[in-house]
């Protein structure tokens, strides 16, 4: 299966924040090796400029994103502006109702994160205005790692993935990794969709069609 | 005349053989048919019972990466423990885990599970980040259906 993936499917990795260019060069090496195709880098300029060079030499397409955290809808205002010419892809945190709010209309914003601290402020009012205004509701997998035994979380997380499900919400997942060891390999993201209780067809829509929709929507 | 009873004696050989294997690749059809006239088990229970898949054995090979050295006995005992917090005995005791191999020098090893439990294993497999003080990363490298296939990917670069 993974081979297949390999050779047929363009695999994108949404979220990698690497601190140095060495960190970032070995992440992109092993990313490729699990076959991805697409990355999303958050660091500093200096490092994106030193990554897209070596990117260019191995033929990756390599984007530069950027993640939003804000509690009001003033704050992520002011957070907002200006930020789409300077970044491919603007991800939201609201760690509030208003912040959460604005993110679902916000034209700015591609993807709204489900955390720890959001996962309160993204009901089904949220996703239903989500799908109203075309956003993806991004899960980062080293939130889901570390809080794995969280019994709350989870279930929180389970429940917004059935009724995203139902809704036929956008919904994708990033690694939010730091290091080489916080990776995930596209079938250990299937495989883990699969336990949270989205059905075969989603998962596999998820790791393949929804990011390259996504990345695909925002280099036109 | 003998050609023609050798003859006879063939087709009926031939005849039975085939009649045998029709009756073996329908006999859980004409269980299933049993089971319906006599007990009037209603057709979609026996359609869902019909589209079962057996349980079979998958192994997975997989890769370690890590700057530190790794042992089996090591990885074996971090896998049961994730299993156990993920799943909790029950869970545990319906799927099948088993390391079979582990090259400690290739950093590669064999998993076997069945075809139910393989992407229970393979969740497991990206949840292990840590085997005791050490950083690792499990990669799934493929998944085959028998033994000496998956040892011959071991080997293989």
């Amino acid at each position: 299966m993974g081979n297949k993936l390999n050779k047929t499917k363009t695999l994108c990795e949404l979220w990698i924040k690497p601190n140095t260019v060495d960190q970032g060069i070995n992440m992109i090496r092993l990313l490729i090796r699990m076959g991805y195709n697409i990355i999303c880098i958050e660091s500093s300029n200096d490092i994106f400029l030193e990554l897209k060079k070596q990117a260019e030499k191995q033929s990756i397409q390599l984007l530069k994103r950027i993640t939003v955290t804000s509690a009001t809808d003033s704050e992520g205002k002011n957070k907002l502006r200006g930020i789409r010419t300077k970044h491919h892809i603007v991800s939201f945190n609201p760690i509030g109702l208003s912040a959460a709010r604005l993110a679902a209309r916000d034209t700015r914003v591609d993807t709204i994160l489900f955390t720890l601290h959001s996962c309160t402020y993204i009901d089904k009012t949220q996703l239903k205005m989500m799908i109203k205004n075309n956003k993806t509701l991004e899960i980062p997998l080293k939130e889901v790692v570390n809080n794995i035994h969280n019994y709350k979380f989870i279930s929180k997380l389970k429940k917004t993935l059935k009724i995203a499900e139902k809704l036929d919400l956008s919904i994708v997942v990033s690694s939010a990794s730091e290091t080489i060891f916080e990776l995930w390999h596209p079938l250990h993201k299937i495989s883990i969709l699969r336990l949270l209780g989205l059905s075969e067809a989603k998962s596999l829509s998820t790791i393949i069609n929804t990011p390259h929709a996504l990345i695909s929507k925002v280099l036109k | 005349m003998n050609y023609m009873i050798l003859s006879m004696i063939v087709g009926i050989a031939l005849w039975t053989i085939l009649l045998t294997l029709i009756v073996f690749k329908l006999k859980k059809r004409i269980e299933i048919l049993g089971k319906m006239l006599v007990h009037g088990i209603r057709k979609s229970y026996i359609k869902a019972l019909e589209a079962r898949k057996p349980r079979r054995k998958r192994y997975i090979v997989f890769e370690v990466i890590s700057d530190e050295t790794i042992t089996a006995s090591e990885l074996n005992h971090t896998l049961r423990e994730e299993a156990e917090k993920l799943l909790g005995i029950l869970g545990l005791s319906d799927i099948t885990l088993k390391l079979i191999d582990f090259d400690e020098k290739l950093k590669r090893g064999i998993i076997r599970t069945d075809n139910y439990s393989k992407y229970i294993v393979l969740a497991l497999l990206g949840l292990i980040r840590n085997i005791g003080n050490k950083k690792v990363l499990l990669i799934p490298l493929k998944t085959t259906g028998t033994i000496k296939k998956a040892r011959q990917l071991i080997r293989s670069t």
